[in-house]
């Protein structure tokens, strides 16, 4: 258990460099980093490559924001597994809603709890 | 900058680039990494942590422990975000704290805060997504494209 | 700068506040497992036979990539499950068909459930234990057994 800590420490850092790589020495905003990397996990999922790297380091790969396609081409996977083409649309944002919807409830309510500063 | 932009720049001009360059600062790249590495490895422990609490005191497997994971983190960073702690953390740390969904958080959070002034629909509703938008955008794209592909080929290509 | 380190604090102690609790657990079961030394990862009861769980436990744990496991059985049911070594872990899926498909061939009148989840490993131990403490009969396990298997396919 305590390398399953380990583990999910490295990985997830790893994934953090590579973020911070892309950001110096590319010169890419926050925003094509994180975009960049979404798109990396999905394609990692497509190949089927991201679920062993879950198995083995945990959080380390599902709290960086590439679990975050790799949960999209999931569902998507799942959805079309089960009802043919059309899942792929259908099924897409069945695994990820917790992120996204958390996102959205609790940026309401730190908006109505919170000032803004400065 | 070019060679050949320099060669029509005068002497002076010459000279005050070579100065500049010396004292350019510059990107304490390996620092930076360092800090992501630290960072982002640690929100990813405290990510581990909270999915074995999960486990331990709730019904949740491995499997299934992912989605509360997620959600308490993002809790954590409206929190952190609200008092001011999450961009003290994200000056310091850059990508660590930027990558993990806690950034994803703190992104659509800090903006759902900031534009609270402006109305909660004109204001809030519409600015929530402005970093956040393009994630979404082209993770969902992204992943639609690869599920299309992987399920024609998987169907018709007679793969997997 | 000052307030840098207040920050850094802050996530310091939230993760020593979070790290602890697991640490506990695991001293709990290590704890446990250090009782289970004499045994050997099934229970030894006379209300419900365990011979057929104590084979599979053996079987499975002869394996190179298994580092424990755990098994209860009934009649016509065999609830097993096991943790992989950590450098196995990319391979978990495959090591999950490979123990079903082992233990099917071995009983083959057996409905096998399998699993490599740490919820399950730690279930199974819970029941386990309370074969052991004769504080189970055939109908109870049967239905604790068919709630874990739920549990074990469970998908996101």
């Amino acid at each position: 258990m305590m390398a399953m800590f380990f583990w999910a420490f490295v990985v997830g850092g790893i994934i953090c460099v590579i973020g911070q790589i892309m950001m110096d020495v590319f010169k890419l905003t926050p925003a094509h980093t994180l975009s960049i990397l979404v798109v990396v996990g999905a394609i990692l999922d497509g190949f089927g490559l991201y679920e062993p790297l879950i198995d083995f380091a945990g959080a380390g790969a599902t709290i960086p924001i590439t679990s975050f396609g790799n949960a999209l081409v999931h569902g998507a996977l799942q959805e079309a597994d089960r009802h043919g083409i059309i899942g792929v649309l259908t099924g897409m944002f069945e695994v990820t809603s917790a992120g996204i919807s958390a996102a959205i409830v609790f940026g309401f309510i730190g908006a109505l709890l919170f000032r803004p500063k400065g | 900058m070019a060679n050949e932009k320099r060669k029509n720049l005068t002497p002076v001009q010459q000279e005050y680039h070579l100065f500049e360059k010396e004292r350019e600062t510059k990107r304490p790249v390996f620092k930076n990494c360092l800090r992501a590495f630290f960072v982002g490895g640690l929100i990813c422990a405290v990510g581990q942590a909270i999915s074995y609490f999960y486990m331990y005191f709730f019904d949740f497997t491995e499997q299934t422990a992912g989605n509360p994971t997620v959600a308490t983190m993002v809790f954590l960073s409206m929190i952190l975000t609200g008092i001011g702690v999450y961009d003290r953390i994200a000056q310091f740390a850059g990508a660590g704290s930027a990558v993990p969904v806690t950034g994803f958080g703190n992104a659509v959070i800090s903006a759902a805060i900031e534009h609270r002034t402006e109305g909660f629909v004109l204001g809030v509703g519409s600015n929530m997504f402005k970093l956040a938008g393009s994630v979404i955008l082209f993770g969902t794209f992204a992943a639609f494209v690869v599920a299309l592909v992987k399920t024609i080929a998987v169907k018709w290509g007679g793969l997997g | 700068m000052i307030k840098q380190l207040i920050g850094m604090m802050i996530i310091g102690l939230l993760l020593l506040g979070c790290a602890r609790e697991p640490e506990v657990k695991k001293q709990s079961i290590q704890g446990k497992n250090m009782i289970q030394l004499s045994t050997d990862g099934t229970a030894h009861s006379n209300a419900v036979s365990q011979s057929v769980a104590q084979q599979a436990v053996e079987q499975v744990k002869a394996r190179k990539e298994i580092r424990d496991a755990v098994a209860v059985n009934t009649k016509n049911k065999l609830l097993l499950a096991y943790q992989v070594k950590q450098m196995d872990r990319f391979r978990m899926r495959q090591i999950e068909k490979d123990v079903k498909q082992q233990l099917e061939l071995l009983f083959p009148d057996h409905d096998i459930i399998v699993s490599s989840d740490l919820k399950l490993f730690w279930k199974t131990d819970e029941l386990r234990g309370k074969i052991q403490k004769d504080d189970m009969n055939e109908r109870k396990l049967d239905k604790q057994i068919e709630k874990l298997k739920k549990l074990s396919e469970e998908r996101t």
